[in-house]
């Protein structure tokens, strides 16, 4: 049976958080946005790498065990 | 708009769209999976543990919730917790190690369903009625409410929020069943931690941490037991019978161990251990919850101290909105917005799935056409998804139209499920309950609550949570009084047609085989613990 990947939490919730993670890291990297009350905190980096970085955990435990055999 | 409060960028909406984006993949993923009712509407039961604790936990994080908790985090300072602590972890472990056994065991497809096997017919009848009209409601007063809310914060005109939202459930909906609503929710659970998170943490540093929080507010707005010895000593003007009997008994466990809303993500879960350890195991997020809600609503007393009961702009709900707009810039904003968003949606979602099972099976099929095939029921649930949403749409004009209205029925629903649990409590442990016992008391407890909420005089408690908090106390009461005196002079049901429904007279399970960390009990102390430090913790 043809297995849609998409069918398993792990890669949805990893893709999501991964895609929208490096959205924010870049806009971090190119435009570096601030607010008043941030006082020069480039917190789209910081954040958008926070993101991206538990997207990619929840893509490396589907790697681990694609089956979801517990 | 230049009204509104937060200026996305292209980059925001681009965030946005890879979760609509995604959001309707996981939907179209599913389909190939629907092919019976069971699939849809219960996710054929086959779902792990972790997956249903989350959906659980988020089937109740609609953003209305999220708003309203940080706004009372604004107004009552910690005593906030109270809902993620004992007005929840006790009844969600009673629910796992108590109930759970009987809903999943006895193989009920609804909360109606049980009743009908546990009393008759009409009980089932009563329930399923009131709550399809309830949930279609809600779902409708959602909608409205985020349109509202999307309209201050982004602009939007109300129509296009509720079209687009109502849409894009649908087609998730309609296509995945229940198992796309879980889905939905337990993305949405990440979502909202980390598109949240930020605020808790930028606005605590401005504060000067946790414990600087603390020493600038009030003595009053820094403990939880504290200034409940008299309601008039605490911001909450309740006292601590209040929020133990209304709040921790009645309320919460009528919400959480019969809220058909909740209870059918537990119903999924792919064995009786899963589906005890559901409700059990989301009760550990449920206490971390108040970081992402209290604390920013009491760091916002400090760093947004013009908020008040009026105008939108600057009313109590909008603190976690204000903070967002305060200090997320573009590219975080469209993370924050995406995480409201998604809360938003799910819970219409939860209410969507809710309404078509118990239409379908406890109305359509028990009243309207009995004898259909399996298929037939399929359609019925996708039918009746789109009928659902359309009433939901409707309902949010009407309430457009009359924003009171938005106050009464969630006052209204806030205490709906007292009697409901009254009748579970007897019914699940003590036999003799009968039939009629069971239709009259529930009956009795649900027209108290409203003769209580109708006539009382508007004042006569000292708060509105108060107000809650007894009138289901004695819709609770009540419904239990007349349960038991009509079982005493009518017919009960023979201990043969029990089994399986009543504790007593089913047979124990046994989990010796599992080990200690998948055993409900040893999770159940765990979490009984650990709420118990965290109270003294913030007493």
């Amino acid at each position: 049976m043809k297995k849609n990947i998409f069918l398993d939490l792990r890669i949805n919730i990893g893709l999501v958080l991964t895609i929208i993670g490096l959205l924010i890291t870049i806009t971090g990297i190119v435009s570096s946005p601030t607010k008043e009350a941030l006082d020069g905190l480039n917190i789209d980096l910081i954040w958008g790498i926070v993101t991206t970085v538990v997207g990619l955990f929840f893509l490396g435990l589907y790697l681990k065990n694609p089956n979801m055999d517990e | 708009m230049d009204q509104a409060i937060f200026h996305p960028k292209f980059i925001d909406y681009l965030i946005i769209g890879v979760y609509f984006i995604f959001v309707i993949l996981v939907g179209v993923a599913l389909k190939g999976k629907m092919k019976t009712g069971n699939d849809f509407f219960l996710s054929g039961r086959s779902i792990p543990g972790w997956i249903t604790s989350l959906a659980f936990l988020s089937a109740n994080l609609g953003a209305l919730e999220m708003l309203g908790m940080v706004a009372s985090g604004y107004q009552y300072g910690i005593m906030t917790v109270h809902y993620y602590l004992i007005g929840a972890i006790p009844a969600m472990v009673f629910l796992g190690i108590f109930m759970m056994p009987f809903y999943y065991g006895s193989k009920v497809r609804s909360v109606p369903e049980y009743l009908k096997k546990r009393y008759n017919e009409a009980t089932r009848g009563f329930n399923a009625i009131s709550f399809a009209v309830m949930t279609v409601l809600m779902s409708g007063i959602s909608l409205y409410a985020m349109a509202l809310i999307l309209k201050v914060l982004l602009g939007w005109s109300m129509t296009l929020s509720i079209v687009l939202a109502a849409v894009i459930v649908l087609i998730y909906v309609g296509i995945g069943g229940l198992t796309s609503s879980i889905y939905n929710e337990v993305i949405q659970f990440f979502l909202i931690w980390i598109g949240l998170l930020p605020i808790t943490i930028l606005s605590l540093r401005d504060v000067g941490g946790w414990n600087g929080l603390l020493d600038r507010l009030p003595e009053n707005f820094s403990h939880i037991w504290e200034g409940t010895a008299t309601a008039a000593g605490n911001g909450m003007s309740v006292d601590f019978l209040g929020i133990v009997l209304g709040l921790g008994f009645v309320l919460s466990f009528g919400y959480w161990t019969t809220d058909f809303l909740v209870v059918q993500r537990a119903m999924a879960a792919k064995d009786m251990a899963a589906a005890q350890n559901t409700s059990i195991i989301a009760s550990f997020p449920k206490m971390l919850m108040p970081i992402l809600t209290v604390v920013p609503g009491m760091a916002a007393i400090l760093l947004l101290p013009q908020l008040g009961p009026d105008s939108l702009h600057g009313n109590y709900d909008m603190a976690l909105p204000l903070l967002m707009a305060k200090y997320y810039p573009t590219g975080l904003l469209g993370l924050g917005i995406t995480a409201l968003l998604a809360s938003f949606m799910s819970g219409m979602a939860g209410n969507v799935t809710a309404f078509t099972t118990i239409w379908t099976y406890d109305i359509y099929q028990a009243y309207i056409n009995k004898k259909a095939s399996d298929k037939h029921y399929l359609f019925m649930g996708r039918i009746s998804t789109v009928v659902g949403i359309i009433i939901s749409i409707g309902t949010a004009y009407i309430v457009m139209g009359f924003p009171n209205m938005m106050d009464y029925m969630q006052t209204l629903f806030g205490f709906f499920n007292a009697p409901l649990f009254a009748v579970f409590l007897l019914g699940m442990f003590w036999k003799k309950a009968s039939p009629w016992g069971g239709f009259w008391g529930l009956l009795s407890g649900t027209l108290t609550a409203g003769i209580l909420y109708l006539f009382l005089p508007e004042d006569f408690y000292a708060s509105a949570a108060a107000g809650n908090f007894w009138r289901a106390w004695w819709a609770f009461f009540a419904a239990i009084v007349i349960e038991i005196i009509v079982s005493l002079f009518t017919k009960q049901k023979k201990e043969s047609e029990l089994v399986g429904l009543v504790y007593g007279l089913t047979e124990k399970i046994s989990h010796k085989h599992l080990p200690w960390y998948r055993k409900p009990t040893v999770l159940g102390s765990i979490a009984m613990i650990v709420f118990i430090a965290l109270n003294i913790w913030l007493f």
